[in-house]
């Protein structure tokens, strides 16, 4: 497995690899900063490093340095609030850090020290460790190596050059590393949207630099096919992931998109890439249950999704091993077979997959019942044809509350203090009483 | 209050909840995600307006329609009330 940098060493000096909207970077170019990046892989050797930038272009270029120096590379995402990045620099004994944020109080930040640097030579295989997402009170680290983290990084057959991905997602996560690892494995070169401007800028500028590949989640896509832009965007390459993906939205892609190929991705970040679908159907076919498609085993477990493959992650970074005894992985997902296709069904914790990000039930219902007119909370996902899912609570007034619309102003305005835009309810129902179900829990089950 | 209305009164109150910054003329040729919602607003319209009035055209539809404007928004409830 080569260093990120050899890929780049096989294209043309001039062969384009990342474009901004205020540059454009050509593979000698890359190569010559991660060159003038010698006293960070000496800094670094060994050491255990935080990269956190938000600037995806400078993570890039600090990834790509820092591979096969640090002996574990720590990513994280430009917008993790700061308690929670050192809580991860904690857990993973982060050391040292780099990167465009403002500080990361508990880590030395590496800085040149001045004198000349020498070459350090290589670790054979630095642990990437990746941060998962989702309002719990324990997001988890887990760990990869770059041969699995890009082991569906098809490389260059000679075509790559045609290429150009256009990148949403933070790089510092799961999705957006696999984007660019497929653009920088595959000699394509990696368009990075401005952060800041809103989503039809980002896609203006995806098409006024010539993307034609694009991986998004079915909300992203199905906001693309609103927002008039769909037309100016000649994508060969559409990948959806991060969310169960719809029939609607997969016939609406394919119908806007009559030359795409497109796929669907069944990925996580503990599972590694699972594999794809490119069938244009939902779901995968139960066939692939008797036949493993793309080296990886699938079966249902329970009413669960359970994978095993050489790329699913060995471990959560705490050491807690993933793959049962037999290197299966539970994936938390529940799915359904109809005996012809299998279909995804939502997650077995009961997790509400909101546009792709994830809320967790116990989180909201917290918040709820933190409010005095409160008697009981239930709250659960109701289904979304835009955003997959969206989350509905059922509150129980306490006895004698009074006007239930002024509740739930108050109920809206406290969850808008304590959750994130997507956690907070987009239905809240007075009801008499929760249903509790055969074992006695609340029912969340509709 | 028409369906027009209906809808455009229930996106003002989104926006007002939110905080999300609603352009003050609403009308058939603004585009949806020019009104001042995002998408995860949108969604939120279309959950509000299933129990306002009694059902969801986009699970009603077969084929799959998104909307672009404010115009095409609205004409998909019409096309699918009398259901």
């Amino acid at each position: 497995m080569n260093r990120l940098r050899n890929w780049l060493k096989s294209r043309a000096a001039d062969a384009p690899v990342f474009i901004t909207s205020g540059t454009a970077l050509s593979s000698s170019d890359v190569l010559d900063r991660i060159d003038g990046l010698r006293w960070l892989r000496q800094a670094a050797a060994n050491k255990v490093v935080a990269v956190w930038s938000h600037d995806p272009l400078d993570a890039l270029i600090l990834m790509m340095a820092l591979d096969g120096a640090a002996r574990q590379l720590l990513l994280l995402p430009a917008n993790t609030i700061e308690e929670r990045a050192l809580d991860f620099a904690r857990r993973s004994g982060c050391t040292h850090w780099i990167g465009d944020a403002h500080e990361l109080p508990c880590c030395v930040r590496l800085v040149p020290s001045g004198l000349a640097a020498t070459d350090t030579p290589d670790i054979e295989d630095t642990q990437w460790v990746l941060t998962t997402s989702g309002t719990t009170s324990t997001p988890k680290l887990v760990s990869h190596n770059l041969a699995a983290l890009a082991s569906t990084a098809k490389a260059d057959t000679g075509k790559g050059y045609s290429y150009c991905w256009g990148l949403l997602y933070d790089p510092a996560r799961f999705a957006g590393l696999q984007v660019a690892l497929q653009a920088l494995r595959g000699g394509s070169a990696l368009a990075l949207a401005p952060e800041t401007v809103p989503f039809e800028e980002q896609i203006d500028f995806f098409a006024r630099v010539g993307v034609n590949a694009l991986s998004a989640t079915p909300t992203l896509w199905r906001k693309l096919l609103m927002s008039g832009r769909a037309k100016y965007l000649p994508l060969k390459v559409v990948t959806l992931g991060g969310e169960i993906a719809d029939q609607k939205v997969l016939t609406a892609v394919q119908s806007e998109f009559p030359q795409a190929r497109v796929r669907h991705v069944y990925a996580s970040t503990e599972a590694g890439v699972g594999f794809s679908v490119a069938d244009g159907l939902e779901g995968f076919p139960a066939a692939w249950l008797n036949v493993p498609p793309q080296d990886v085993e699938i079966k249902i477990s329970e009413g669960e999704l359970v994978l095993r493959s050489a790329r699913t992650a060995a471990a959560y970074h705490d050491g807690r091993t993933l793959r049962d005894s037999k290197g299966w992985v539970a994936t938390g997902d529940r799915v359904e077979s109809d005996g012809t296709r299998v279909r995804f069904v939502g997650r077995l914790n009961g997790a509400i997959n909101v546009g792709g990000d994830k809320v967790f039930p116990e989180a909201v219902e917290r918040v709820l019942m933190s409010h005095p007119s409160v008697a009981a909370a239930v709250v659960r996902g109701k289904k979304s044809a835009f955003s997959g899912a969206l989350v509905e609570a059922l509150v129980v007034p306490a006895p004698r509350q009074g006007d239930n619309a002024v509740l739930r102003r108050d109920l809206l305005e406290i969850c808008r203090m304590h959750l994130p835009k997507h956690a907070v309810p987009a239905l809240i129902r007075f009801v008499a009483a929760i249903e509790a179900n055969s074992t006695g829990k609340q029912d969340r089950s509709l | 209050m028409n369906l027009e209305q209906i809808i455009f009164k229930e996106i003002r109150q989104i926006a007002v909840e939110t905080g999300a910054a609603v352009s003050s003329e609403l009308n058939r040729d603004t585009k949806v995600f020019e009104s001042g919602l995002d998408s995860l607003g949108f969604a939120v319209l279309v959950a509000k307006l299933e129990e306002t009035l009694g059902y969801d055209p986009f699970v009603r539809m077969a084929e799959p329609i998104y909307p672009v404007t404010l115009g095409e928004f609205v004409d998909v409830y019409a096309a699918h009330e009398s259901q």
